[in-house]
Parts: structure tokens; sequence; C-alpha cells
């Protein structure tokens, strides 16, 4: 009979190898992205090493969003090897915090879980995005003001009302730092609903941002 | 009619071995498959997915414990009359449920039930009859009034 | 009363394997800790609405040809500007929205169940709970 404390032991030895992703040690397994709406996207890099004593095959990598793709130099990597996983992640008209599991498929049929983390900041505020002429109210017009720094560079571009039966114009003359969108149905007895896509040009790359306004007349 | 009684045995522990570990495999298509019939809230519904295939596991092996099969059929039998209730409700409601009996999660509705209720009753039927096999069997079980240790 | 003892033996076994399934299974422990949220909706229920839900895929374009709920409507954050207008389009006050991507783990279909109810006054929109290859597919 093993002494107790050997056999605790080899339990614990058990488990934690276990627990580890086998195969390939990964230095950081979650890499956190700091982006602002201003930016296209940026890049993950997961480095590992091959700290077993048998090549791995790196089979397949699946991130859990269509946001994220992987690139990998080559799949496999003998013992001793060091290598690195890039995970590109386009911020699109994506806004806040995004954690994105990225699943690798190993050789030994081990699964490495990455995880990227994405915060983007808006560097645009407005309010409202909704506005609704309630029934029997007036077709007045309605504000919607934007709101950025003045340190960060931003430009609207172009003001779009889908449905022609909703005007939308910008106005002059505001005192803040950013811009105020007025929309007007077009008549007294305008019903239905408009998407108004307000596109902005942000950062030194004048990178394309649009936000979007829900009006409805009832 | 010796073989009839193992045979039975045979039968329904096959099948409930085999639903059981499907669900087991899949908890969360269980749970949907039991949230598909509208009968129970969240939390009974969570614990029947986690006590019931167990439950069936369970009882499909004490039916080859000599202490336990008569009883053990006895409650396979309810277990079965429950599900052919659940079934039943279902139908009459019109409702579209998935079965989630043996891990299968094609969507059940209509003139689709009736198999399914046929399977049930059969399994409530097989289960009954060994039960009254069980009992005629052997006088295992005996209350303290009737004991007689001599006998024995 | 033996069977009485009996049964509530059975019922205390399959209780501790059960038990100890929660322990050393997340999937199982998944099931009880994941209690349902506001803006959630079961497949049942989502089933239950038929034709007077409309169904929001969150996942990917390729992923969304590859295969849908029959009717549904592709709405995600890589266009989310473009692909909102028939989505706006269709939706009516009080007309239940059922938002999906591909898993339970999946974040998607939450982020833009959230920004259809602040951003765009759809106040119907909920996350499906469960595989929505079980709803109808095309």
């Amino acid at each position: 009979m093993l002494p107790r404390r050997l056999l605790a032991a080899m339990l614990f030895a058990a488990i934690a190898s276990s627990a580890c992703l086998a195969g390939l040690k990964w230095d950081n397994p979650e890499v956190l992205l700091d982006l602002d709406s201003s930016m296209a996207g940026g890049e993950a890099v997961f480095t590992f090493v091959n700290d077993g004593a048998a090549p791995v095959k790196i089979l397949n990598i699946k991130p859990g969003c269509g946001c994220t793709v992987p690139t990998l130099e080559k799949s496999e990597y003998a013992p001793g090897e060091h290598g690195s996983l890039s995970a590109r992640f386009t911020t699109g008209e994506r806004r806040g915090s995004y954690q994105v599991p990225i699943h690798v498929q190993l050789g030994d049929g081990d699964v490495a879980e990455l995880s990227l983390v994405a915060q983007i900041r808006e560097l645009v505020k407005y309010f409202p995005a909704n506005l609704v002429w309630p029934k029997g109210e007036k077709r007045a017009p309605k504000d919607v003001e934007f709101h950025w720094n003045a340190t960060d560079d931003v430009k609207v571009t172009a003001l779009r009302s889908v449905n022609p039966s909703f005007k939308a114009e910008l106005i002059d003359g505001h005192d803040w730092n950013g811009a105020l969108v007025r929309l007007t149905p077009t008549g007294d007895e305008v019903t239905g609903t408009s998407v108004v896509i307000i596109t902005t040009a942000q950062g030194p790359d004048r990178r394309s941002r649009t936000y979007t306004l829900v009006a409805r007349a009832l | 009619m010796k073989m009839l009684k193992p045979a039975i045995r045979l039968v329904l522990t096959a099948l409930f071995v085999w639903a059981a570990v499907a669900k087991i495999a899949d908890p969360r298509a269980f749970q949907d498959a039991i949230a598909s019939y509208h009968l129970l809230p969240w939390l009974p519904g969570a614990v029947a997915t986690v006590w019931l295939p167990w439950l069936e596991l369970t009882l499909a092996i004490a039916l080859w414990q000599p202490r336990f099969s008569r009883t053990s059929a006895a409650m396979l039998a309810m277990l079965c009359a429950v599900f052919l209730v659940a079934l039943v409700q279902a139908w009459l409601r019109g409702i579209d449920i998935t079965c989630g009996c043996f891990g299968d999660s094609s969507v059940v509705s209509g003139a689709d039930y009736l198999p399914y209720l046929a399977r049930d009753a059969g399994l409530v039927a097989l289960a009954v009859v060994l039960w009254r096999l069980e009992k005629n069997a052997a006088p295992v079980e005996t209350d303290a009034a009737s004991y007689n240790p001599l006998v024995h | 009363m033996d069977w009485l003892r009996k049964s509530a033996a059975l019922l205390a076994i399959a209780a501790v394997l059960g038990g100890l399934s929660v322990a050393f299974n997340p999937a199982a422990r998944a099931v009880l800790l994941d209690a349902p949220r506001d803006h959630e909706i079961t497949v049942a229920q989502a089933q239950a609405l038929g034709a007077a839900a409309l169904w929001i895929d969150a996942r990917s374009r390729a992923d969304f040809e590859a295969g849908h709920v029959d009717g549904a409507l592709l709405l995600n954050e890589d266009a989310w500007s473009e692909l909102l207008i028939p989505v706006i389009e269709r939706w009516q006050p009080g007309m239940p929205v059922v938002v999906y991507c591909d898993s339970h783990g999946c974040q998607a279909s939450r982020k833009i169940a959230e920004r259809l109810r602040a951003e765009a006054g759809v106040d119907t929109a909920k996350v499906l709970r469960g595989e929505w290859s079980k709803v109808g597919a095309r």
C-alpha cells in the first residue's frame, strides 16, 4: 500500500497534468485588444512552445465569431519549437466588450481553448437612437444630438434616410463638439418607418463608421 | 414461458439503458425536449433533466437484482405511464414536441404521435407483465405479521 | 411497506448519481445553473409562435448562407446599418422577434437582441435558448 501522501501527490499530478493545454504550452491563452471605433480592427498574437517529447500538429482553428480570422505560419511543431498564432479581429460596427473563444484542435485529439477579448470604445455618443411620432401627434421635427471629443478626429460625411417620407438633414449652429441631425416626416399624414444612416470618417485613416437612427410614425 | 421473464427483462434493460445513456450524453437536448411538452416550469424541468436518466439506468440495472426486481418493474411501469400521459396531453393540445426519449431530436406532430403512443403503451404493458411475473415467482417480500423465519 | 422502502432507495440512488453527474459533468451543471434570463425564449416557446415571429440570424453571412431558419433575416455587427433596413421594414410593434446564433455559448445573438431593443425600439427581441437547427431550417 503506497503512503497516503504519495498517493495524494500522484492524484494531484494526474489532475494538474490533465488541466494544462497538453502538447503545446501557451504563453498567453488570453489576449486583450484595446480598440476604439476609428480602428478597423486589431491583431492578437498567441505564442506557444511545444514542450512535449513528440511533434504536435495543429489540425484546425475555429474562432467563435466570424469577426475573428486566425492565421498560422505552419501546422506542425517539433519538440522545443516555438510558434505563434495570429488572430485578426474586425471591428465592423461593434462597440463595447467582446470575448471571442478560439478552439485549436491538436493532432493528438486535444483542444486548446484560447480567448481574444476586444474592448471597443465608441468615440461618438448619440441620443435618442429611436424616434416615434405616436398616432395623432403632429409630425413636427425631432432632433438627435451627436457628441464626440474635440480631440477625436470625427466628421460626418453622409446622411441618408431610406424612406423618403422622412427627411434627414444636418443642422449647423450647435454649441457642442459633434453634429445635430433633424428628422421630419414630410407630411402630417405620414405613417411608416425609416432607417436613417449617418456615415462618419474617423481617425487618421478616415475609417468609415456608420450609425443608425430608427424613425417610426404611427 | 420460462424464458418469458428474462426475455422481457432483457428488452426493458436494453431499451432503458439506451434511453438513459442518450440523455446523459446530451443533457441540453433532453432539457429542450422536456421544455417542448409545455408541462413543467424551468426548475422542475432542470431537475428532471439531471435525475430522470439516472433513474432509468438505476431501474434497468435493478431489474436483475432479485431483491429489487419486482419494485423496479413496478416503478418502470409507472414511469412509462407518466411518459405516456405527457405524450397524450401534448397530442391533445396540438403541441409539436421533441420526444427526447432515446436522444432523438426530430419534431413530433399530428399523426407522428401514433407510433410514440403505441411504443410507450407497449412499454407500460411489458413492465406490468414483468411485475406480475415477478409477483407470482417467489414470496420474497413478506410483511412482519406473516413472516415465519422457519419457512424463510 | 417494504416496497416503499425499496422504491425510496432506488429513487435515492438515482438522485445521488444525478448529483454526481452535476458535480463532474459541466454539461449537466449548465442545465441546472443556466436559468432562463429576461429576454430569453426556449426552442419550444419559439416554435409555438409559428409564423407570427420574426426570426433574426446573428451569425456571419457565410454561416447564414450555409443554412438558416426558414424565413429568417440576417443581422450582424459586420454590416449592422445596411442589414437593419429589412428588419425594420418587416417588424411591427408587438411582433415577437427571436434572435439566434450558433450555440448556447454564442454571444452574437445576445448583442444583436440588446441593440435591437436599445437602438431600434424593437422591444420584443429575445434570444433563443437552444439549437436553432431544431426549428424548421432551410
